[in-house]
Order: C-alpha cells, then structure tokens, then sequence
C-alpha cells in the first residue's frame, strides 16, 4: 500500500494514510472549493488497497462537514463498503464530540443511506 | 448589467442593520473565491464568539454561511455572472441574519425559486426526509451540490429564511436569501 498524505488547509481536512506506521487519519474541517476533486486520491487509495487484503482502520475525525463533503465522503464510505464485499478488511472510526450533534447525526445518515456500519468514538472534551 | 441596484441594496440592508438593537457583524461586498468563503466564515465565528453568542448557534451561523457563499461559488464558476456578491451577518434583536446575494441568470432564478418554493412548505420530518432522500441519489451534479446545500440551511435555521430576487437587465437577477437564527 503507498502512502497518501495531503496537507491541512483553512478550508480542506489533513490526510495522514500511512501503512508503515499503519496510522490511518481523515481529520478537520472540510469545505474545500471542489469536494469531489479534494477526496478523489483518498477514493483511489481505497481502490488499491483491496488487493492487499490488510487490516485497516481510518479514523474520520472531522469538525465539520460542508454539504458537498458530505456527498463526497458518502463516496469514500461506499467505496469503503464495496472495498470489503471485494476483499479488503477496512473499518471506519467515526468520531464525534458528544456536545455537537451534527457530526455523530452525519455518520447516523451514511449508515442509513450506504447501508455500512460505522464504529462511534466519542470524542473526549 | 445595473451594477448599482446591487450596491444600493447592500447598503441598505447594512443600514437596515445598524441602529439600537442592531449590530453588523461581518459584511463584505466584492467578487467571490475560496479563499473568502474561509475569510469571512472564520471572521464571523471568531466574531460572534467575541459577542458571546451560544456554540450551537455559532455552529449554525457558520453552517449556513459556507453553504450560502459556496453555493454562489459553486454556481459563479459555471454561469460567469454571479462571482459579484454581498453577504452580512447581523445581529438583529435577539435574532441572528445571514443574508447573501448574488447574480444569477432569470433561469437559474426561477430553478432556485421554485427548488426554495417547495421546501418552505416542508416541516422538519419532511425536510430531513428529503436531505435523506437527496443523500441517497448518486446521480449528484458534476459539482457535486444536488441541492444538499439549500436543504441545509433550511434545516440549520428551522426552515426560518426568506428569498428575494430583483431583476438587473432582462437577462439577469439578483437572488438575496435571508437565514434567521435566534440565539438560543
């Protein structure tokens, strides 16, 4: 599996995808300009890692979500979920801050809409 | 295109949201790109932190106005008229306002008008249904937008917004929509 970092803007989350240090991390906030050209590398990384049947857990730890990540990160979770019917072996962590409903209610949707079960991590204060 | 319409109508809202009870917040008149989409989210959360708003409704403030300025951004890119804009974020007694206009063709109005039309008449079931419903459409727009963004900012302000538009030449319009936010 190749690495796959992408730095932390104003505006678009830091992309820490790691496999010697097996540190797999989605974390801040998220509303770049083009959604869907921002998470494309991380949709690719998925495609190839089905064929490394590894164990991985990618931590989504995001502080808000603008709409259209919201949809591109729906992308991301169902390509996650057909990853897995193919072979792979990736669990999403889903972390929420418990005082702010809006990221746990997210997760909440994408399990409803992809059919996917995400692992809940509360947040500590 | 009367550019003036546009400037007058700014300048009036700004006034409209000064005087005792009333307080400017963040307003910004000029040409739209990313990077003031961060600026003036990020001014207006720090500011309203400042004025000692409550977290959930910075949270909502700072919601509704990425959804409102990247949907004009979104849509500027594509038609080349609507990167001119105005927003303002104002307190207004004990209510918050995030207004944001923009320059649209009469077209695009009239798909925004009628897409905001049908979810004023939905209550919050109805309107979280339909962000499920939206949600769970792959064929999104290019763009990636599906309308998600409207449905949002009706959500973040309990379907409590206000749309206005005001035709510039007979090609173009400008599309102002008002979110109110009370402070509790």
């Amino acid at each position: 599996m190749e690495k796959l970092f992408i730095k932390e803007t104003l505006n678009s989350p830091k992309v820490i995808f790691d496999p010697s240090k097996k540190r797999y991390e989605i974390s801040g906030k998220s509303f770049p300009e083009n959604s869907r050209a921002f998470y494309e590398p991380v949709i690719d990384w998925v495609k190839e890692t089905v064929a490394s049947r590894e164990k991985v857990k990618i931590s989504f730890i995001l502080d808000y979500i603008s709409s259209s990540s919201v949809i591109s990160l729906k992308q991301l979770l169902a390509k996650i979920k057909t990853a897995n019917e193919s072979g792979a072996d990736i669990e999403a962590l889903w972390y929420y801050d418990p005082s702010d409903p809006d990221i746990k209610n997210i997760g909440e949707e994408y399990e409803k809409v992809i059919g996917m079960k995400l692992q809940f991590i509360e947040r500590p204060a | 295109m009367d550019i003036t319409i546009l400037e007058k109508r700014y300048t009036d809202l700004l006034n409209r949201n000064t005087g005792p009870g009333k307080k400017v917040i963040v307003s910004y008149h000029g040409e739209m790109d990313q990077d003031r989409v961060s600026m003036l989210s990020y001014t207006a959360e720090h500011q309203l932190d400042t004025e000692g708003a409550r977290r959930g409704t910075i949270k909502k403030i700072f919601n509704i106005l990425i959804e409102l300025l990247q949907n004009i951004l979104i849509h500027s890119n594509s038609s080349g008229h609507g990167k001119i804009f105005y927003t303002i974020v104002a307190k207004n007694m004990e209510d918050y306002v995030v207004i944001s206009a923009n320059v649209v063709t009469k077209d695009s109005a009239e798909k925004i008008k009628s897409n905001l039309n049908d979810i004023k008449k939905m209550n919050e079931r109805q309107l979280k249904n339909h962000y499920l419903e939206v949600l769970g459409n792959d064929s999104y727009s290019i763009k990636g937008g599906a309308g998600l963004g409207l449905i949002t900012v009706a959500l973040k302000s309990n379907n409590n917004f206000t749309f206005d538009c005001i035709p510039l030449d007979e090609h173009l319009s400008l599309f102002e929509i008002t979110a109110i936010v009370p402070d509790k």
